[in-house]
């Protein structure tokens, strides 16, 4: 942790630079405050007050009915739909879907990120040029022939057609982890390739450690992707053995045009479909900001 | 240690390892089993009420009912389709039935209905719609119908005055608003407590508008201009089904959407966009005094605290008759399905009396057979919801569904937004041609 | 947490050429081992879609049926088709907006964190809007945005203005659209920047202050051009991510009014999903896909972000 001296503004600077966090700190939280506010409230009563600042009519039906607590009754009396959801199923597949997703996807990442930046060859760089466009290639062009192509492979409502498009290559991860190779000192490499040790013996033991900072961050901000992730599930799988989360709160989405969606089901669905990974960035949080200095510098 | 066998390994396993991960799909076309997709998750719910007992009578059929949320349904269905794992049968919808049944994506019903001497005729709202494509086949069996009503706040028609029997009876016609108009601008009330239809009411200081808006509504006004154009004898394509082009710039329909105009100039309804949120809650939170809505969102009305709602048949315009606008979904099978002939049990089944009872009861849907609309009323009415604002039009014959077009999504997209300009006051009447024009283009293209 | 190891500033660039040649031929062989797996992974799910892509922008492609070959008129019927120019326009405008405000606020909140205080908390604060789907978050906004019924127009009306219609009003929705998309995103650019930031030496910022340089100056003379690689990634990914946002708007405005928020991608998936019009879709693709890689490479070009692997 670098140690900072604390410099004095003068005091007009720093009532300004306060007030400046203060005020992004308050248009960050206050829609999660709306959110919590709405997933405690009845619908219909919601409908009657629309723009109350607190929970209006007070129930924990909302959160009752993600965690499929409520009876039917109960859930129309609510505004809810009574359409049961099997939170077990999809929370596990949610977290085979982004776990395997996120560390296939960080794992070959690093490999290539390592032969890009720290081993010479002919070639490399325009390879990693043309890797690098991919990142703007545009997801619609890709969407349809990848769902076909998955199809063709048998692989449509199983882990492996969920996974494999993704897991295997991501520019962004790539140019990520290279950006942080190269600005390593070769130092400590150099003297182990001295020491008579092979390359990849290097990479495992020393350069991957060293690169936990970074690796830990691709892996968070992975993981919170992969598990937001909606359309790609949505056209692959087709049942609970391997749904996840996103698609199960779909339940609470507008079934028509005309519907009326239960907003404070959707409400209590999201705040808790992101409390995973809350607490995943609460206990890694320090780690992953911390150690996100290193790209693009030295 | 030589480094080469481990790369080799490692590798290989993380090439392996996913697609060890999988688990096994399970086949939807499993001999007997029949699956049905709906957007409607209270529709999904009633169905599972005929399931059981469809299922009792045929033991060698299992039927599966999924609901997708309307967005992803599409979606859903669309990537079946190129996929080959599309359901078996599937609640469809005049807007993306064209399309499909030009891609061939939908099994010709002809026959299986023949075959089964199944009354298609029993059908009192639909048919015009699906019985028969311009190819001449059918390829949905219409099931249910809906149409449009006023909902209003019993209290506050009280406060000013006013009884039901009034609103059941408003008359319109696009010169002076008619008793229509009357109605609601003595609704309306203005931030001083003034009323619409006293002096110095303040139009730009509203309070509580009589209305809800008239204006949008996309290409056929469903809950807006769809039940009071209309009733002027005008009507949106030049044919009933398949028009060459629109009539917006018909002078009854330009001197209906100049009224609505107008009303939102002297304050009774709000403009264009001024809500987003939609009419129950501009209903129940009292910005609103009455609203055109569905019949779909009759449960949700009622279930409104600290209001009293009460429902009105739509207006009756110049031709001495109302007109509303009455949605018309039906059940259609595959073309690639490999349980073609238990799917076919299967909505032949929903399609019965006896289905159409069971499940109409919870008050979902209007089934579309008669018989069966009786007991739903009935049972409704016992249950407390009083449905004869919508049943009147079913009875009357006023209802009229929407033309069929092609490119229905290409028309919708291009001349939907033309008329957002119309509403938020860019453009003026001379726009109608030009959507006209458009509509025409599109028609001619794709026929 | 281990400290990565920088040269102080000003140190003479490390040239990597000083390792001996004698692992070239061991390292393309390894090279080529490891990237396999990403290689792979290209070709596989981005090139060989891409360039599918590609080819379907030179047919007739219905989705159900066999794509037919029409040559250039897919492209001809773009150049001549006003809704596309209008949403291309409201895209760049888009983009414009976000991309500024994301890079001034990224900025001045790293520079803030770094300078007047280093609480973790902030930090956490800052990226929650990250972690919840863009569809609740669009969701969100709606409501508390809503002209009539939005609790920023009732604040608003209490303070005596008139209501706005952030998400109806043609001159507004972009603007607002904007301002949402940062919300979301600003936070974890803002982290990107900070964590830059934090690996500037302390020392250079003691050695201003005895010169006697105010804040500001420092700013601008030392921090900005010691964090010009980092900024140059950041700015290049936003403005990549901006080109293609959907959700967001397809949730709020769907496009309105009157297409006054209809962002490119919304077009090309309404012509892709909604219209069954595949081959125009894949054109339209096309043409952002080259106008991203023109304007990123030019972005780096200009903004030298590759100079930081020499330094």
């Amino acid at each position: 942790m670098s140690v900072r001296t604390k410099r004095r503004l003068p005091n007009v600077g720093r009532i300004l630079a306060i007030g400046y966090l203060a005020i992004v700190v308050i248009i960050t939280l206050f829609p999660f405050y709306w959110m919590l506010r709405t997933a405690f409230s009845d619908n219909y009563a919601l409908l009657g007050n629309p723009a109350s600042l607190l929970p209006v009519d007070f129930t924990w039906g909302p959160f009752q009915r993600v965690l499929g607590l409520q009876s039917v009754e109960d859930a129309r009396a609510e505004g809810g739909s009574g359409a049961s959801v099997e939170l077990a199923s999809y929370l596990r597949n949610s977290i085979i879907y982004a776990g395997i997703a996120t560390f296939c996807q960080v794992f070959f990442a690093a490999l290539a990120a390592y032969a890009f930046s720290r081993l010479h060859w002919k070639g490399r760089d325009l390879i990693f040029g043309i890797l690098f466009t991919a990142l703007m290639i545009p997801g619609i062009l890709t969407l349809l022939p990848n769902f076909v192509l998955i199809k063709d492979l048998g692989l449509l409502n199983s882990f492996a057609g969920l996974i494999l498009p993704g897991a295997f290559f991501s520019a962004f991860n790539i140019f990520f982890l290279r950006q942080f190779f190269l600005g390593q000192s070769t130092e400590i490499e150099e003297a182990a390739m001295l020491d008579g040790a092979s390359r990849l013996r290097i990479f495992f033991r020393i350069s991957l450690p060293l690169a936990s900072g970074p690796l830990t961050t691709l892996s968070v901000l992975g993981f919170i992707t992969y598990w937001n992730d909606y359309f790609w599930p949505l056209l692959v799988s087709s049942d609970e053995s391997t749904q996840p989360l996103t698609l199960a709160l779909a339940v609470f989405k507008q079934s028509s045009p005309q519907a009326q969606p239960d907003w404070a089901g959707l409400m209590a669905a999201a705040l808790l479909a992101a409390l995973p990974m809350l607490i995943m960035f609460g206990f890694f949080g320090k780690r992953i900001v911390n150690s996100l200095g290193f790209s693009g510098l030295k | 240690m030589k480094a080469r066998p481990l790369i080799v390994t490692l590798v290989g396993l993380a090439l392996v390892a996913p697609l060890a991960a999988c688990s096994s799909s399970t086949s939807e076309a499993d001999a007997g089993t029949v699956s049905w997709w709906t957007w409607d998750d209270k529709q999904a719910v009633s169905y599972g009420k005929c399931e059981a007992a469809f299922e009792d009578a045929n033991p060698d059929i299992d039927v599966q009912i999924k609901q997708y949320a309307w967005d992803d349904y599409w979606a859903k269905i669309t990537a079946g389709f190129i996929g080959g794992n599309a359901p078996d049968s599937f609640q469809n919808h005049p807007s993306y039935y064209p399309e499909f049944a030009d891609q061939g994506q939908l099994l010709e019903l002809d026959d299986l209905i023949t075959e089964s001497d199944f009354d298609l005729q029993k059908y009192a709202i639909g048919l015009s719609t699906w019985e028969e494509y311009k190819d001449g086949h059918t390829y949905g069996l219409p099931k249910d119908w809906s149409t449009m009503a006023f909902f209003y706040n019993s209290d506050l028609i009280a406060e000013a005055g006013l009884t039901a029997e009034q609103l059941s009876t408003m008359t319109w016609n696009p010169e002076d608003g008619g008793t229509f108009e009357d109605v609601i601008a003595r609704l309306t009330v203005d931030d001083n407590g003034v009323r619409g239809d006293e002096p110095g009411f303040d139009a730009a200081n509203v309070a509580v508008y009589g209305m809800s808006t008239l204006t949008g509504g996309g290409i056929n006004g469903q809950d807006t201009w769809g039940e009071f154009a209309p009733t002027t004898g005008w009507t949106l394509g030049d044919t009933p089904n398949w028009p060459t082009t629109f009539q917006y710039a018909d002078e009854n329909y330009v001197a209906t959407a100049e009224w609505i105009r107008g009303l939102v100039e002297k304050g009774f309804t709000p403009g264009f966009g001024e809500f987003s949120t939609g009419i129950t809650e501009q209903l129940g939170s009292g910005s609103v005094a009455m609203v055109q809505g569905g019949s779909w969102y009759t449960t949700t009305m009622q279930a409104l605290p600290d209001i009293t709602v009460a429902t009105a048949p739509t207006v009756i315009g110049p031709i001495g008759e109302r007109r509303a606008l009455s949605g018309s979904n039906a059940d259609s099978i595959w073309a690639g399905s490999e349980n073609s002939d238990a799917a076919w049990q299967w909505i032949s089944y929903m399609g019965t009396e006896e289905c159409q009872t069971l499940a109409g009861a919870d008050g979902t849907f209007f089934p579309s057979i008669a018989a069966s609309m009786d007991a739903s009323v009935e049972a409704q009415a016992a249950a407390g919801t009083d449905l004869s604002a919508f049943t009147v039009q079913f009875d009357d014959g006023t209802l009229y569904e929407a033309p069929l077009f092609a490119g229905g999504t290409e028309v919708q997209s291009t001349v939907s937004p033309m008329s957002e300009l119309y509403w938020t006051l860019e453009r003026d009447s001379d726009v109608f041609a030009e959507m006209d024009a458009e509509s025409a283009q599109i028609f001619a293209d794709n026929n | 947490m281990s400290s990565v190891k920088t040269s102080p500033v000003g140190a003479p660039p490390r040239r990597s050429k000083r390792r001996a040649t004698a692992a070239r031929v061991g390292d393309a062989r390894l090279a080529w081992i490891l990237i396999a797996p990403s290689v792979l992974g290209f070709l596989v799910f981005a090139a060989y879609p891409a360039i599918r892509g590609v080819y379907l922008s030179f047919t007739d492609y219905r989705v159900l049926s066999a794509p037919e070959w029409v040559g250039l008129k897919n492209f001809q019927e773009l150049m001549g088709d006003d809704k596309f120019w209008g949403s291309l326009g409201v895209t760049i405008q888009f983009v414009i907006l976000t991309v500024a405000l994301t890079m001034i606020v990224s900025i001045a909140s790293a520079v803030i964190l770094h300078r007047v205080t280093s609480s973790t908390l902030i930090r956490s604060i800052v990226i929650l809007p990250f972690l919840i789907s863009n569809v609740v978050a669009a969701v969100v906004w709606s409501w508390m945005l809503d002209r009539q019924l939005g609790i920023v127009n009732i604040a608003l009306e209490a303070l005596g203005n008139d209501s706005i219609g952030f998400l109806s009003d043609r001159g507004w929705v972009v603007p607002t659209l904007a301002v949402i998309t940062v919300w979301k995103t600003a936070g974890y650019t803002t982290i990107l920047v900070f964590a830059g930031l934090q690996t500037i030496p302390p020392q250079i910022y003691e050695a201003g202050k005895l010169d006697g340089a105010s804040e500001v100056a420092m700013f601008r003379r030392l921090t900005l051009p010691l964090l010009r690689p980092i900024l140059a990634m950041v700015l290049v990914l936003t403005v990549i991510g901006a080109f293609q946002v959907f959700d967001i708007v397809q949730v709020s405005t769907k496009g309105g009014p009157a297409n006054a928020s209809l962002v490119l991608q919304m077009y090309i998936y309404d012509k892709a999903f909604g219209q069954f019009d595949f081959g125009y879709a894949s054109a339209m693709s096309l043409v952002l896909f080259v106008m991203l890689i023109v304007i990123s490479f030019a972005q780096m070009r200009l903004l030298r972000a590759s100079e930081s692997d020499q330094n």
